[in-house]
């Protein structure tokens, strides 16, 4: 907490001839804090509310986060059901290497 | 020329020479390392020798003037691009003597430093522009390099179709900054970034007959969407998570560096940006948004990079809130600081699994009831808070304030609960729960069947 508040205090003057003191048009600190009240709302609802059906929608939430861009694991994983790997990577590898990685006992 | 202004052009110069000289003689792979990492040695020094320069002195300044005293063309390091200059260089440097070992024996490693090499050339560029021609310019350069340094492994399918993903997102925010300065240099002249005040006044006072008289609003509308592309936030934000099919210099190089480019460019056109109510507060909704979303998404992501990437999401969108708030000191620490600590993160990802086993074959050092817990959570944050606000006393508007306030204590609060005892499956739980739940998505949502 020193570190940050400290850190921003040195940051703040190091540039205060820099920057422009403030924005002209900046955003509300009534919007900000609206939306911290709404997020925080919205979230202790969904993550506390006891009952089948929040818990429901937290499984809907999870599974909507976990499924809402590829696994990096499903891009790299080596081997497939067709048994040639994903990822060529003795393509890439210079010639006397890959000839010691085709060598190499397993 | 001055030593001061020779230092300044060495700068963004030299890695720009070292990507030209590997790419002419295609050295082998650990010269064309070792080619690389004494360029961006000697400019990451240059840099540390501007922020100096800054820190003591004035700003330095490299520029052509023309008859009007404005810059037509070349670099300015005020104390905010130093600082900048000093992340890009530094991210550079580390990350390509990383690569010298990680990319050993790879047939494509001299391409790798060629292109990881013209990428930080031109992302100390964006830092230290002195006109918005020269900030455009580097910046669709930046974007071209890591397109290109995403498809690394070229023959492998899922390289490709990141790298096409990543160029269509990127010529998103690549064609409005072109707009924006397109527009700009026709109706005001290009603006001098050595004084964007000045730039943002000439462009209130010009008149385009086709956008009437909403010229400054309508180039920072602009800029505001180059930084969301750029940032990969809601909408655009797909392109950064499919990158981790990116070996992991590259992805290292991307989250430090580029991917900050909405903090870069907005807090450097602070003034263009700031005029329209309407630039900020696009800003601050896609900001808002994606770290909502993307802090979502990270928390339940099992896969090492997967899980980075998609904090360097949820980071950026807060960055951006704290630029749309006109928290700028705030974004410019939090850039500096983010670079830094995602490149070691990224940099350490191969030794997380086993580090992740280690930490959760420890015994629980102690046990304590979830009361207590959530007290000292709420309790110590709060007073070290207030103590530190005490001792320091940052100068911030009322909304930075709040915004400081509350990202500040959030962080403590989950620093701060003391360790419970873990299930101790490895990551298992979490892997099966995800087959799991993958499986129920896909049957239409009955986790019984």
């Amino acid at each position: 907490m020193f570190a940050y508040i400290g850190g921003l205090t040195a940051v703040e003057t190091f540039v205060a001839d820099a920057l422009p003191a403030e924005l002209a048009n900046p955003v509300s600190t009534t919007l900000l804090v609206a939306t911290l009240a709404a997020v925080a709302v919205v979230v202790s609802v969904v993550w506390f509310t006891p009952g089948e059906r929040m818990r429901e929608v937290r499984t809907r939430v999870y599974a909507f986060a976990l499924t809402s861009a590829p696994v990096a694991s499903e891009l790299t994983t080596r081997g497939s059901s067709t048994g040639v790997a994903p990822v060529p990577e003795s393509r890439h590898l210079r010639p006397d290497l890959e000839l010691a990685r085709s060598t190499r006992s397993t | 020329m001055t030593l001061p202004e020779t230092f300044l052009i060495v700068v963004p110069v030299l890695p720009a020479v070292a990507a030209a000289a590997i790419a002419v003689a295609r050295p082998a792979g650990e010269r064309a390392s070792r080619w690389a990492v004494r360029t961006a040695s000697a400019a990451f020094a240059a840099a540390v020798v501007v922020a100096i320069l800054v820190a003591v002195g004035d700003p330095v300044a490299a520029v052509v003037e023309g008859a009007d005293g404005d810059a037509v063309v070349g670099l300015h390091a005020s104390r905010v691009t130093a600082l900048l200059g000093l992340l890009t260089t530094g991210v550079g440097l580390v990350v390509q003597s990383f690569a010298g070992r990680n990319l050993q024996g790879d047939l494509f490693a001299p391409r790798f430093f060629v292109l990881a090499s013209l990428l930080t050339a031109a992302t100390t560029s964006v830092a230290f522009a002195a006109t918005l021609g020269l900030l455009c310019a580097s910046w669709i350069v930046a974007g071209l390099s890591l397109a290109a340094l995403v498809t690394h492994r070229a023959t492998w399918q899922p390289a490709r179709r990141s790298s096409r993903r990543t160029l269509r997102s990127l010529w998103v925010g690549d064609g409005a900054l072109l707009a924006a300065t397109l527009l700009t240099v026709v109706a005001a002249g290009d603006i001098d970034l050595r004084s964007p005040a000045e730039g943002a006044a000439a462009l209130a006072d010009a008149s385009v007959p086709v956008l009437g008289g909403n010229l400054l609003a309508v180039v920072a509308v602009l800029l505001t969407i180059a930084g969301i592309s750029r940032s990969a936030l809601v909408p655009v934000h797909q392109w950064l998570p499919s990158t981790i099919a990116a070996p992991t210099p590259v992805s290292a190089l991307l989250h430090a560096g580029v991917v900050n480019g909405a903090g870069m460019l907005l807090i450097r056109l602070a003034p263009v940006f700031g005029s329209s109510a309407l630039a900020t507060h696009v800003a601050f909704a896609a900001g808002a948004l994606t770290a909502c979303y993307a802090t979502t998404v990270m928390l339940v992501r099992c896969d090492v990079k997967g899980n980075l990437a998609w904090s360097t999401a949820g980071q950026m969108g807060f960055m951006t809130v704290q630029v749309a708030t006109g928290a700028l000191p705030a974004a410019l620490l939090h850039i500096v600081g983010h670079g830094m600590f995602k490149a070691a993160l990224f940099l350490g990802a191969g030794g997380s699994v086993t580090a992740h086993h280690r930490h959760h074959q420890r015994p629980a050092p102690y046990v304590v009831a979830g009361s207590v817990r959530l007290g000292v959570a709420l309790l110590v944050p709060a007073a070290a808070l207030w103590a530190a606000y005490q001792v320091f006393h940052p100068h911030l508007s009322t909304a930075a304030g709040v915004l400081v306030t509350v990202f500040a204590w959030a962080t403590a609060a989950l620093g701060a609960v003391p360790a419970r005892p873990r299930r101790r499956d490895g990551g298992l739980g979490c892997r099966r729960r995800g087959v799991r739940l993958h499986r129920w998505a896909h049957r239409g949502g009955d986790l019984r069947r």
